[in-house]
C-alpha cells in the first residue's frame, strides 16, 4: 500500500514517519510539512492512504480530505489531530479513521492493518487470448465477470460486455489459474471480485448477482462454503 | 422373570426422564439466559434513546450557550466549548449512524462501559451492522456477546499488565461476504478452553456464575446464517473473524 504523509509539526511528521515505515507492505510515496506540496501529490493520484494533520496553515487536512472527496479519488484518509472539534466534519467525508495526539503507535498500526486487511486484494494481471474463427480476441483477466456455458457455446460477460466462444469451461478454466476465479457450478466460472449477493435457489445452490451487471449465474453450496473457508 | 422384567423396564424409563429433564433443563437455561439478554438490551436501548433525546434536548442550549459567548467575543471559549460537545456527539454518532434502535443501542452501551473501563474501543464499519442478513435479535445476540467476552478479556489484561487494552470491531463486505472482525487484548488462554471454544457448552475462562454459553451463542447465529467462524488467539491478542454469506431472501 502506497502512502502519503503530511503534518506541519516535523516532531509529529518524524512520529508519523517512523510508524508507517516500520509496517510491513506500506510504501511513502511523499512525507511533506507543507499541505499544498501534498495536494499536489494527492492529484498524480498515485497513494492509497493519505495521513494528515487537520490544523494546518493554507491548506487544512479536511480540505485534502474534501478534495479527494469531491473527486472520488481512490485514497483512504486517516485524521491524525490534536483537535476534537473537526469530528463533525469527518463524519460527513467518511474517513477511515480519526486518531486524537498524543496517540500510541499501536493505535496507528492497528488502524493501517484495518485497512490493508479490507482493500487486501491481489490484482489479476495478465490476458485472455480467445481464438475465434479467423481471429483473436485479446481480453483483460480483470474485466471477466463471469462466464456462462449453455449449450454448445461458451458467454464469457465482461465489463465491457459479453463475448462468444466455442471454448469449453474446462478449457477456460485451464487458462484463469488465478485464485479470484472459481468454478461456482457445473456450468459457471465466477470472478469473485465482482460477487454482490447470493439468493437461495434450490436446496443446494443459489444464484450469484454481481455488480454493474443484470446476468446471474449459480454458485453451489459447498463452494459458498468454500468460498468462507478459503478466502479473506 | 416378570420381575426382573418389571424393573428393567422401569429402570429404562427412568433413565429415558433422567435424559429428558437434562436436555429439558439445558433448554430452560439457554432460554432463561436469552430472557435475561432481551431484559439487558431493553434497558440499553432505552438508554441510548436517553441520551440521544438528551442530546436533542440540549441542542438549542448549546447553540445560544455558543451565540452568547459569540457575541461576547469569548472566541476561545466557544471553541473550547465546541470541543467538548462535538467530542460526546462523536461517541453517539459512532454508535447510532445508519443501525436500527436495537443494534445501536448495544452499540453504545458497549461503546460506554469499555471508555469506562478506559479500554481503547475502535469501532470500524464500512456498513451498518443492521445490514447483516439476520434478525434484530440475532445480531444483537451475535454483537452482544462478542463484544462483552472482549471487554471482560481487556479488563482483566488491564488488571495484569496495569496499561491500557484495545478492542476494535470491524465491518465490511467482500464479494458477497459480510466480514465481521473482532479483536481485543487478551490474558493468555489455556489450551484447554481454546480447543472447545465456540462449539459447547461449560467451558469458560471466566470466574464463578458464568457458564460459558455466550460462545456457544455466537456459534450458533452464525450456523443458523451459514456462516464461517474462526479465531486466533496468539501473542496475547484474541482475533475472531466471522464471515456470513449476503443471502438476500433470508
Amino acid at each position: 500500500m502506497k502512502v502519503g504523509l503530511v503534518d506541519d509539526r516535523l516532531i509529529d511528521l518524524d512520529k508519523l514517519k517512523a510508524i508507517v515505515t516500520g509496517i510491513p507492505d506500506i510504501e511513502v510515496i511523499f512525507s511533506t510539512l507543507s499541505a499544498e506540496e501534498a495536494y499536489e501529490q494527492i492529484k498524480k493520484e498515485e497513494i492509497d492512504l493519505l495521513i494528515a494533520d487537520i490544523e494546518m496553515p493554507n491548506l487544512s487536512g479536511y480540505e485534502l480530505a474534501d478534495i479527494i472527496h469531491t473527486h472520488a479519488l481512490n485514497i483512504s484518509v486517516i485524521f491524525v489531530t490534536g483537535n476534537s472539534g473537526y469530528a463533525v466534519h469527518a463524519f460527513e467525508l467518511n474517513v477511515h479513521d480519526y486518531i486524537m495526539k498524543p496517540y500510541p503507535r499501536e493505535r496507528l498500526v492497528q488502524s493501517i492493518e484495518r485497512l490493508l486487511e479490507k482493500t487486501k486484494s491481489a490484482e489479476i494481471h495478465g490476458r485472455l487470448y480467445l481464438k475465434q474463427k479467423n481471429e483473436i480476441h485479446i481480453l483483460q483477466k480483470k474485466d471477466i465477470i463471469f462466464i456462462e456455458r449453455s449449450g454448445r457455446s461458451t458467454t464469457i460477460y465482461t465489463k465491457s460486455g459479453p463475448i462468444k466462444t466455442y471454448q469449453t469451461l474446462g478449457e477456460l478454466e485451464g487458462e484463469l489459474r488465478e485464485r479470484d476465479f472459481i468454478r461456482s457450478h457445473r456450468s459457471f466460472i465466477i470472478n469473485i471480485h465482482y460477487v454482490k449477493n447470493f439468493s437461495l435457489y434450490a436446496k443446494n445452490s443459489y444464484i450469484v448477482t454481481f455488480e454493474g451487471i443484470e446476468e446471474q449465474a449459480m454458485i453451489t453450496k459447498e463452494k459458498v462454503d468454500f468460498l468462507q473457508q478459503n478466502y479473506f | 422373570m416378570l420381575y426382573w422384567g418389571t424393573i428393567v423396564v422401569l429402570g429404562g424409563l427412568c433413565f429415558y426422564a433422567f435424559l429428558s429433564r437434562l436436555s429439558i433443563s439445558k433448554k430452560l437455561n439457554t432460554l432463561l439466559e436469552e430472557a435475561k439478554h432481551f431484559d439487558e438490551q431493553r434497558a440499553q436501548f432505552n438508554e441510548t434513546f436517553r441520551v440521544v433525546r438528551s442530546e436533542r434536548h440540549e441542542f438549542l442550549k448549546h447553540v445560544s450557550a455558543m451565540h452568547f459567548m459569540l457575541e461576547n467575543g469569548k472566541n476561545e471559549e466557544v471553541k473550547h466549548y465546541l470541543d467538548e460537545l462535538v467530542e460526546g456527539y462523536k461517541e453517539t454518532n459512532l454508535s447510532i449512524k445508519g443501525e436500527r434502535g436495537v443494534v445501536a443501542g448495544i452499540l453504545h452501551q458497549m461503546y460506554r462501559k469499555a471508555r469506562a473501563l478506559d479500554i481503547a474501543i475502535v469501532y470500524d464499519f464500512d456498513l451498518p451492522l443492521s445490514s447483516l442478513p439476520l434478525s434484530d435479535q440475532q445480531i444483537v445476540t451475535l454483537i452482544g456477546n462478542l463484544l462483552s467476552n472482549s471487554i471482560d478479556a481487556c479488563e482483566e489484561w488491564q488488571k495484569e499488565h496495569k496499561s491500557q487494552s484495545f478492542l476494535t470491531l470491524q465491518f465490511y463486505k467482500r464479494s458477497g461476504l459480510y466480514i465481521l472482525t473482532c479483536k481485543n487484548s487478551t490474558l493468555p488462554i489455556p489450551a484447554s478452553i481454546l480447543d472447545h471454544l465456540f462449539e459447547s457448552f461449560g467451558k469458560t475462562t471466566k470466574g464463578d456464575g458464568h457458564e460459558g454459553l455466550g460462545t456457544k451463542l455466537i456459534h450458533d447465529v452464525v450456523d443458523v446464517a451459514t456462516g464461517f467462524l474462526d479465531f486466533v488467539c496468539k501473542d496475547e491478542e484474541f482475533t475472531v473473524k466471522i464471515k456470513i454469506p449476503a443471502i438476500k431472501g433470508n
